[in-house]
């Protein structure tokens, strides 16, 4: 009800509706992007991105489902476009970051990670693009894997298992730190 | 495969927190494009208030129905579900000779008449002043997302001129209905009287919701969709009201209706924030001025009394006469799209009565619309009357025919053991529960709908 509400007052321009979006989804879209590209600074400037865009379509917005649902398949789109262009540019793929994950934070940075965070970021980046994609959006966005097989245009099968292998690669990964 | 627990753990604690600095140098960013883009929304499709279907005088009542209704729902859910602390916002309301507040609402609507279907979807925003003295004004936009037309009405409910006046600028016109002492008083009894709206509390169950926080205030919920909300006349209804802890003022209403009836859907959904209390009003703020190439689009109309019996019982009539059936549904939300089938309907009086409209300028043709709109609405607000008062009201229009004496077309509580009861041929009797018990049984099957 509240998220109507917001999107209700957001439409006509209300201010603190788009704060109110801003603070409670926020954190939720960076984790997203953090771990779908490994890499704090893009999933910034994503987030960023992400909300600017929204800010600028609030009258013509119209949502079918929940705005929680609209943001983050806006990142997923957002994160999946960049790849597109860096594939199209030959330019450094989004996997390559580890090292962006563990450098030194910049006093600038607007996402602080826990260590539990930075560390699943790291161990995401080993997985195959599709297989984060699906373990993200069914761990972190709770997204049910038939909706994901439509993001992702392909059967709940194919999504079924690269969950499964996904989740074994990630739990190898993260070996001891996840309790089984 | 072992479920995978220990990674939705792992994810559940990989969380982050942000630099604050940096958190509010991105809104800024996002907002300033928020700002931009509203400034070069092009105007035509700016959220203004909107251009309603409007297009004939009946449709301009049906609307003005929804806003008065939707008023009215703002300020008697304070009537209707309460607690001790709701009592004392009653009490605080009354403290305050006027305020005002802003008001969302969505209408979606949709109404079969005959074979024709019209779809309407309209969002409506408004700032509502209520000053106990003088009544209430209210400044609305209207969007009609069909054909994505803007338009403003300005609406008074003025105590001291006895009458309801819609002021339509895009059309340069107007509308002014008479309402008379009885209408005025009992309209006051329910937007102000303190002990009107705690006698209403047992009426409705209603949850205590959890405190949460809105834009900073700390709120405590109260919410309802107890269907005898408004004596059922709204349909499903379903209320959230926030109060300010700390003031025991209102600080935000949400509320969601649903309206089926045979020849209409109607859902609305809307809220009321930005209160602001003990506001100041000037006397001129209720002395509307209707510039004099304004052209009134009805005539005055009056509204029966809505008190009386006679008043049911000539919209009945006139109804049916023109017609050949009894409207189907008494709810004042539907009976417009009820009316409208005296324009469409095929039964000689309807034609004769088409036919005669035909001979009308069209200001005379409004004017002859809207009597007969205006007895129909007459017997729709008698019976709201009722329900709204819990007198056990039962409605079978939609199953008893214009002169079917046998059975009963509608009834209403009197006292204990007494009913007044309205027939098909609209003979009134007065019968005891049994009797009435005994010939309810006998009624006939609902007609099947034919959309």
């Amino acid at each position: 009800m509240e998220d109507k509400l917001l999107i209700w007052k957001f439409k006509h321009g209300s201010r603190e509706a788009l704060r109110r979006i801003y603070d409670k989804y926020h954190s939720h879209l960076l984790k997203i992007a953090i771990v779908l590209t490994g890499n704090i600074d893009t999933a910034e400037d994503i987030v960023q991105e992400v909300f600017t865009n929204f800010a600028q379509t609030s009258k013509r917005l119209e949502l079918n489902g929940s705005l929680k649902s609209y943001l983050t398949t806006s990142v997923l789109n957002a994160v999946r476009n960049l790849r597109r262009d860096r594939n199209r540019h030959n330019a450094d793929t989004l996997e390559e970051s580890e090292q962006v994950v563990s450098m030194a934070k910049r006093p600038d940075q607007w996402a602080i990670l826990s260590e539990q965070l930075e560390n699943l970021s790291i161990a995401m980046t080993n997985l195959p693009y599709e297989q984060k994609e699906v373990i993200t959006l069914r761990m972190e966005a709770d997204m049910p894997l038939n909706k994901i097989a439509d993001l992702q245009k392909t059967s709940i099968s194919t999504v079924n298992a690269r969950y499964r292998y996904g989740i074994e690669k990630l739990r190898s990964l993260l070996n001891s730190e996840v309790k089984v | 495969m072992k479920p995978p627990e220990d990674i939705k753990k792992y994810f559940k604690k990989a969380t982050l927190s942000t630099n604050q600095e940096k958190h509010e140098a991105v809104f800024e960013k996002i907002l300033s494009a928020h700002e931009q883009a509203n400034k070069q929304e092009p105007e035509s499709s700016r959220i203004n208030l909107g251009r309603i279907i409007m297009k004939s005088p009946v449709s301009k009542i049906a609307i003005a129905a929804v806003v008065i209704v939707a008023c009215a729902i703002g300020l008697t859910m304070l009537d209707k579900t309460g607690s001790v602390a709701l009592a004392n916002v009653l009490t605080q309301i009354e403290k305050f000779n006027a305020y005002m507040y802003e008001m969302n609402m969505d209408v979606q609507l949709t109404q079969t008449i005959n074979d024709r279907t019209i779809n309407s979807d309209q969002e409506m925003q408004g700032t509502i002043l209520i000053s106990q003295e003088h009544g209430m004004k209210m400044a609305m936009d209207v969007y009609n997302k069909s054909n994505q037309q803007n338009t403003s009405q300005e609406m008074y409910y003025l105590f001291d001129e006895k009458s309801l006046l819609m002021i339509m600028p895009d059309q340069k016109s107007y509308t002014r209905m008479e309402i008379d002492n009885a209408q005025i008083n009992q309209a006051r009894a329910q937007n102000y009287d303190p002990h009107a709206m705690v006698q209403q509390i047992l009426k409705c169950d209603y949850d205590v919701l959890d405190q949460k926080t809105i834009d900073g205030i700390k709120v405590q919920g109260f919410h309802t969709n107890d269907p005898k909300y408004q004596g059922g006349v709204l349909g499903k209804a379903d209320i959230t009201l926030w109060v300010d802890i700390q003031t025991k003022l209102p600080v935000q209403m949400v509320m969601e209706y649903e309206i089926n009836s045979s020849v209409q859907k109607m859902s609305m959904s809307g809220v009321i924030d930005n209160f602001q209390w003990n506001v100041s009003v000037d006397d001129k703020e209720f002395q509307p001025e209707i510039p004099e190439d304004y052209k009134s689009l009805t005539g005055n109309i009056k509204i029966p009394d809505y008190n009386k019996e006679e008043t049911v019982i000539d919209g009945l009539r006139i109804f049916s006469e023109l017609t050949g059936a009894y409207p189907e549904d008494m709810n004042p939300m539907s009976l417009p799209a009820e009316i409208s089938k005296v324009i469409t309907s095929d039964t000689p009086a309807a034609k004769k009565f088409q036919n005669e409209l035909k001979e009308l300028n069209n200001e005379e043709k409004s004017q002859k619309l809207v009597d007969v709109a205006a007895k129909v609405q007459g017997a729709g607000m008698f019976y709201t009357n009722l329900s709204q008062k819990d007198k056990n009201t039962a409605y079978y229009g939609d199953r008893v025919s214009p002169g079917d004496s046998d059975n009963v077309l509608m009834r209403w509580k009197i006292s204990d053991n007494d009913y007044r009861v309205i027939f098909g041929d609209l003979k009134v009797e007065t019968l005891t529960k049994e009797t009435l018990d005994q010939i309810e049984k006998s009624l006939p099957e609902k007609k099947d709908i034919e959309n």
